[in-house]
């Protein structure tokens, strides 16, 4: 490799990707939590719980930012670096992809290693708030709460297993996700140039789509409930929590939440089912398609077809794969 | 495309098309394998600039959609979290109305940029071959006229079929969410509170027909914007086209009047929806009437003040759609004399 190569660039790009990503995390949580919250105000009664209140919330929401701009950049990346796999005659797909694959897991190591920081802030905020920075009163409820929660253990389990596993799993998932993603769309690309804007528009439309689905499903599904609940205002309140978990009458926002927790968790259920069962299915679209393209491109003589997708001939496959995907 | 056409491929191509049974419904002109059609849509192609901005268009539109309801959705529940306001139905309202007003901005910024991006592409088409030309050697050939300018046109449209996709794609989600707010209100908010005869009374007096009529007009004037004001631009940049003796007046002069459009129609839009809001209150109170006219007029009943406003916006987005259309057919027709003239 020659020095201030292409092919150099990108591997220190690579090699440097979860250094960068943990060094730059430092920094910004340092920067917030000793340089923007470093003096309580006046009117504070204990300072020293203030700020340790101050810097978890923030260290919290940082942590936060960040898992979200890299999740949504890894599913643009990855989407993009995928795209010139849509080459040949779909025959070399699968290999192709394992070596791109590679090439960007790490991407998804640095964004499940921002997970695991956010989850670990999480928890230890979670037993602080409960334990030291709370009162007498406010402790005996959470006692008391957990203490009926247990009699909905499952449900409970049920809800923190498939928030964790989608929580952790989720760069993995979204990596395979948009590459195969990627690929398909690449393959209505008419230019060589053009894959890689056709696989990130692929991916923004699917994030737009994931949105919008959220939002209408959200709503919807508020009206549907909302409706049910009480029809009409001179109409009696069904209290779903109290028909589903009679024995949650500690408080009543810890059933309507943990209700709503079910409801999420069993969407997420869906979302991750999504995401393990289309990946195949769009990369045998891809490959049906790329292997159509080559065979039309043969029957009209690869003269004229404004169509057509560049490099879909047998000389393009046998030219090496490094060479096609890089 | 400077190397040609090849007539056999092209002939072969038709009748690959025709086979499977694709553009059916659509004109000659509009096809791609109409000679003119064909020669400018390989044309497009080649400006560079205007090829990534076209290219880079739909995923930053997509991209900031997607962002921007997401964080006004995450925004206005912890408005309503903070507030320690925990009602389902306000909440709802609330992120509907906050998400319906940020996808209203961004549909005028992607509409706006679509516009311009059309203008740009549809105002060097006449001007062009004038300045190259080879306007004399087109009209030579046996395509009429309004065929070539049609062609040109629909080649147009044709090379931005990604934008204005994605253009009505925005509007589909306005749209739904609009549908998804009015019946958020409908349920929740009139209905909820109204008696058991109240709501026969809705149902069977037809007030319930007003507030469709209403809805469909809304949803048919939002979805078919998109359309009607890209055929628009189309046909500002060719009449700009026409009229300019080089490509870069006619792109500053199409431009310009793209502006002049917007300023206009929005003065006209602002005066008039002033006008007729001064109108319907004069009717609908005319205890308080400013004008005499309406002092000695029975008062209407609820029904009819609700009827009244829903055909009244109603009417008034049909007559907005009617006015565009016959703009384009009044520019269509001054593109025909002046470009008949340029043969002269």
């Amino acid at each position: 490799m020659r020095p201030g190569s292409l092919r150099r660039r990108r591997r220190l790009v690579r090699l440097g990707c979860l250094p960068m990503t943990c060094a730059l995390t430092v920094c910004l949580l340092l920067m917030v939590d000793l340089v923007v919250i470093s003096k309580a105000p006046p009117w504070v009664i204990n300072p020293r719980d203030y700020l340790l209140g101050q810097r978890i919330v923030s260290t919290l929401s940082v942590l936060a930012g960040l898992n979200l701009v890299s999740t949504w950049l890894l599913g643009l990346i990855s989407a993009a670096m995928a795209a010139p796999a849509a080459a040949g005659q779909g025959g070399l797909l699968h290999r192709r992809l394992t070596i791109l694959r590679r090439r960007t897991d790490m991407m998804a190591w640095a964004v499940f290693m921002l997970r695991l920081a956010f989850l670990i802030g999480f928890v230890v905020a979670v037993i602080l708030a409960s334990t030291y920075l709370t009162d007498a009163q406010s402790a005996r409820e959470i006692n008391n709460t957990i203490v009926a929660l247990r009699q909905y253990v499952v449900w409970v389990v049920f809800v923190l297993s498939v928030g964790l596993a989608h929580f952790l799993l989720g760069p993995f998932l979204r990596l395979r996700y948009s590459m195969a993603l990627g690929t398909l769309a690449a393959t209505w690309a008419r230019l060589r140039d053009g894959r890689i804007w056709r696989a990130i528009m692929a991916r923004t439309a699917a994030n737009l789509l994931g949105v919008v689905v959220l939002l209408w499903g959200g709503s919807l599904g508020a009206i549907i409930f909302a409706t049910i609940r009480r029809p009409f205002s001179r109409s009696a309140l069904i209290d779903f929590h109290r028909v589903f978990f009679p024995a949650l009458t500690v408080s009543w926002d810890v059933g309507r939440m943990l209700l709503f927790s079910i409801g999420v968790a069993l969407a997420l259920c869906l979302y991750m089912i999504g995401q393990l069962v289309l990946p195949p299915f769009y990369l045998r679209l891809a490959r049906r398609r790329l292997a159509h393209g080559s065979q039309g491109a043969k029957q009209s003589g690869r003269r004229w077809n404004p169509k057509q997708i560049e490099g879909t001939s047998s000389q393009s496959a046998s030219k090496g794969l490094a060479a096609d995907i890089s | 495309m400077a190397k040609g056409i090849d007539i056999t491929l092209l002939i072969e191509f038709n009748t690959m098309n025709e086979k499977a049974g694709r553009f059916k419904m659509v004109p000659r002109w509009a096809r791609p394998e109409h000679p003119i059609f064909w020669l400018e849509s390989w044309r497009q192609v080649r400006n560079r600039g205007l090829v990534a901005l076209q290219r880079a268009f739909v995923p930053v539109l997509f991209a900031v959609a997607s962002l921007a309801v997401l964080v006004v959705m995450l925004f206005s529940l912890l408005i309503v979290t903070s507030g320690g306001y925990y009602d389902l139905d306000s909440s709802l309202a609330l992120v509907l109305g906050f998400v319906i007003a940020v996808l209203f901005c961004i549909q005028i910024g992607a509409g706006g940029m679509a516009n311009i991006l059309t203008v740009l592409l549809a105002a060097p088409l006449i001007s062009g071959e004038v300045e190259l030309q080879s306007w004399q050697l087109l009209r030579t050939t046996m395509v009429s006229l309004p065929e070539i300018i049609l062609a040109k046109l629909s080649a147009v449209l044709h090379e931005l079929r990604l934008v204005l996709r994605s253009v009505v794609i925005i509007r589909v989600i306005s749209t739904v969410t609009i549908v998804l707010f009015f019946a958020h209100v409908m349920i929740r908010q009139t209905f909820y509170s109204m008696s058991a005869a109240d709501l026969r009374r809705f149902f069977f007096d037809g007030l319930g027909v007003a507030y469709i009529i209403l809805i469909a007009s809304i949803v048919s004037y939002n979805l078919s914007q998109p359309v009607i004001q890209a055929v628009l631009c189309g046909m500002l940049g060719m009449t700009a086209s026409a009229y300019a003796r080089t490509r870069a007046q006619a792109i500053s002069g199409g431009l310009g009047a793209r502006l002049f459009c917007w300023v206009s129609s929005t003065l006209l839009h602002f005066g008039l929806a002033y006008g007729l809001g001064y109108l319907f209150n004069n009717w609908s109170y005319p205890a308080y009437a400013q004008l005499d006219i309406f002092r000695n007029v029975p008062s209407p009943t609820e029904t009819q003040i609700a009827w009244a406003a829903c055909l009244t916006v109603s009417g008034y987005l049909l007559a907005s759609i009617i006015a565009q259309v016959g703009l384009i057919l009044i520019l269509t027709g001054l593109v025909f004399r002046r470009a008949r003239r340029l043969g002269d």
